[in-house]
């Protein structure tokens, strides 16, 4: 009986010690570029982890090129759990073939050579091929060293989802150009959404809450959350917390966080005349909530429009890269290359999802004449494509998602009347400092 | 005269089992131990810091925040999930109440659904505007105008007890019926005769012969109840939302290790929660058997 004990205390002691003496190896590439094949040619099985449901319908046409290479998605809703998904699977070594990340992450991914492969090197090359690509996608799948690490379909600048039928209402006016002329501002942003509380007696609002309308002041900020270390807490985000305990106390929001039941059934009721939303929000945000289930374009009401908000901004992007273990590499890459660089998937993208994608080249071919359905034959695609040249990707940072909900969790108490606005600061920077120690913040 | 010994014969069938034991229970908690002393983020080198993990949880403000939170939404479960167990234990066992069975496998029932599933479901009842609760509270009269129960520490750190609660007290029920299944009827009958009223009976008699199932009950409900962490994650977003009010010790262990990746401080953490409810296991266990008459 001891000779058990013994020998599964050695099994443990030495399995501890092996593991602390491992290490890792990465691959190398053994050619200089993949042989072209025929499309039905390629054969074999990747997998695919995301965070959104957006991968089926990916899969879906890239199977109609592609038809013998079978993708198994996985579906991991939620950024947090998501996030500790991957990092348990790149600590393992064996993280799926494909897999993407949002903006408000991939700087913890993009540095590293264990998590997605180089790119720029053979066999992928990838360099002549971004040529055509948005800059900005482009360089903030980059790493430090100037090698492509992952790519994007898409380009996401931001404007105000409107129901047309209360701007009629309210505004006496559906037409983008006049509606955004209202608010040249903040300030007028906000007498709009006070006039449309007393006009409807506090019954219908402008915007579902002060979170939904974050974006216009995030994008404002001249400096990022993290600078050499520090916190940063921008001027623009000082107002920002006055402003929320303001809109708050006079009933200018509908007082509907997102994330919350509440927010999708006012969506849906139709009592919030817009929504704050970058490209991608239409089908993803908008669409499954108010007009799900159709499956013919000519069947949307056209009951909404996008325009201008009273600040540009730009949210979220979702950048793909390949795993640096990858045992497919070529069957990888050909479903990365699909998915950001075919000309005819980016055609299709743009065509039915609306989306606004990365390749310069569509869009100028997509532009002319483009109209979508779903808000009433607007042509939308000229409406992002001049907002998306002037994105600047330096205010994004590592810690983006995690300081962005302790920001809310902290100004939400000060918004309820928990505590003060000092108190409610200081909330904040103790639950930054306390998750991230290395950060100094005062 | 050589014995045969079939001695080696039970050691190849606890073989498996110990196997399975070192290799997932006993591996991971010796290697858990092993990360407290380094920095880890998860995929880059480890970096040895000795005892800076321990000198950081003892100075970590939201850590003892969690220890009150999670020793308060267990108490104001674990107190009437007990209490309530021995009320209908005794309903069922000695007034002999019609259903038992019935009711034993009704009240058993919450346990068997998810904690998550739960969680969603309550979320969704709690909502301000649209939920259930403010619903039918406005109907009948009681609130003027929908509560935003979510947002109040008070009301969401309550519905985290009430549905540990909610899904424990079939469970000890059980268990406690089962108790007193075991003691002798005379005892009773012997008390009777000589006076004693049923509140007598069950304190002097029913609670003291009660005691290795009670001991149990507690210490399970310590080591369960302490890590409760699946319902106050879904129900609020992972941040203990309101003001950190729902922020156990096993979801502020989640954060630092998954959220934040600091494995290594994350698994301090799982050793501070673990000497916590060593203590209070040990405690309450002394306590327990200590009334021997």
């Amino acid at each position: 009986m001891r000779k058990i004990l013994v020998f599964c205390l050695i099994l443990c002691l030495s399995t501890v010690l092996l593991s602390a003496a491992g290490t890792r190896e990465t691959p190398k590439a053994t050619q200089d570029a993949f042989i072209e094949r025929a499309p039905e040619d390629y054969r074999g099985k990747i997998t695919l982890w995301s965070f959104t449901d957006e991968p089926e319908w990916y899969i879906r046409k890239f199977n109609e090129v592609y038809p013998n290479v079978e993708v198994e998605f996985t579906h991991t809703p939620g950024g947090p759990e998501y996030i500790a998904r991957v990092n348990a699977a790149v600590t393992a070594g064996n993280q799926p073939d494909v897999f993407s990340a949002e903006i408000s992450w991939i700087l913890q991914w993009i540095e590293s050579d264990r998590i997605w492969a180089n790119i720029s090197a053979p066999p992928f090359n990838a360099d002549e091929l971004t040529k055509n690509m948005i800059p900005y996608v482009r360089e903030l799948g980059k790493d430090s060293r100037g090698n492509q690490r992952a790519l994007s379909l898409q380009a996401t600048p931001g404007g105000f989802f409107y129901r047309r039928s209360l701007a009629k209402e309210f505004f006496g006016t559906d037409d983008p150009d006049a509606v955004s002329a209202l608010w040249p501002d903040i300030d007028s942003f906000m007498k709009v959404a006070a006039q449309v509380r007393d006009q409807s007696g506090n019954k219908v609002h402008l915007f579902s809450s002060w979170w939904d309308i974050r974006w216009f002041f995030f994008n404002a900020r001249t400096k990022p959350w993290v600078v050499d270390n520090r916190l940063v807490i921008d001027d623009v985000i000082e107002d920002y917390i006055t402003l929320a305990k303001y809109i708050r106390d006079q009933n200018l929001s509908a007082n509907a966080e997102p994330g919350t039941p509440s927010w999708t059934t006012l969506m849906q009721e139709g009592s919030v005349i817009g929504y704050v939303y970058p490209t991608w929000g239409m089908p993803f945000g908008i669409i499954p909530r108010v007009e799900p289930n159709i499956t013919n374009p000519k069947d949307y009401t056209g009951n909404w429009a996008v325009t201008d908000g009273p600040a540009p901004f730009f949210w979220g992007g979702t950048w793909w890269g390949i795993s640096a273990n990858s045992k497919n590499p070529e069957l990888s890459w050909l479903f990365l290359r699909f998915l950001t660089l075919n000309q005819d998937f980016l055609h299709t993208v743009a065509r039915e999802r609306g989306e606004l994608v990365s390749d310069l080249r569509v869009i100028d071919e997509v532009t002319e004449g483009f109209s979508t359905p779903f808000l009433g034959g607007q042509n939308s695609y000229a409406f992002f494509r001049d907002a998306a040249m002037g994105i600047n990707p330096s205010l994004v940072t590592r810690y983006d998602q995690q300081i962005e909900a302790m920001f809310r969790s902290s100004v939400s108490l000060y918004i309820d009347g928990e505590l003060t606005r000092n108190q409610a600061i200081e909330n904040f920077r103790d639950s930054v400092a306390n998750a991230y120690p290395d950060i100094v913040v005062r | 005269m050589k014995r045969i010994s079939y001695a080696r014969y039970g050691v190849y069938f606890i073989l498996p089992y110990f196997i399975i034991f070192v290799v997932f229970q006993l591996f991971p908690i010796l290697y858990t131990f092993f990360l407290t002393f380094f920095s880890w983020d998860g995929f880059n080198e480890r970096v040895f810091v000795g005892l800076g993990n321990y000198r950081r949880l003892i100075g970590d403000k939201v850590f003892r925040i969690a220890i009150v939170n999670t020793f308060r939404i267990w108490g104001f479960a674990a107190i009437p999930q007990i209490g309530l167990a021995l009320l209908l234990g005794s309903l069922f066992t000695y007034r002999k109440m019609k259903g038992a069975q019935f009711f034993q496998a009704v009240f058993y029932l919450p346990n068997l659904i998810t904690a998550t599933s739960i969680a969603i479901l309550f979320a969704l009842l709690l909502d301000w505007k649209g939920g259930a609760v403010n619903q039918l509270l406005l109907r009948a009269g009681i609130l003027s105008e929908p509560t935003n129960w979510l947002r109040s520490a008070f009301w969401t750190s309550f519905f985290v007890s009430f549905i540990q609660w909610w899904q424990w007290f079939g469970y000890t029920t059980l268990l406690i019926m089962a108790g007193m299944k075991a003691i002798p009827d005379e005892l009773y009958e012997s008390a009777r005769i000589d006076g004693a009223g049923s509140t007598t009976m069950f304190f002097k008699i029913t609670l003291p012969l009660l005691k290795n199932t009670m001991t149990y009950v507690v210490i399970t409900a310590i080591i369960g109840g302490m890590q409760i962490f699946d319902v106050p994650n879904v129900l609020t977003g992972g941040l203990g939302d309101p003001n950190r009010s729902i922020l156990t010790m096993v979801m502020h262990l989640y954060n630092m290790s998954f959220r934040y990746s600091r494995y290594g401080y994350g698994a301090t953490v799982a050793y501070g929660l673990f000497m916590l409810i060593l203590v209070f296991s040990i405690v309450a266990f002394r306590n327990l058997q200590r009334r021997d008459s």
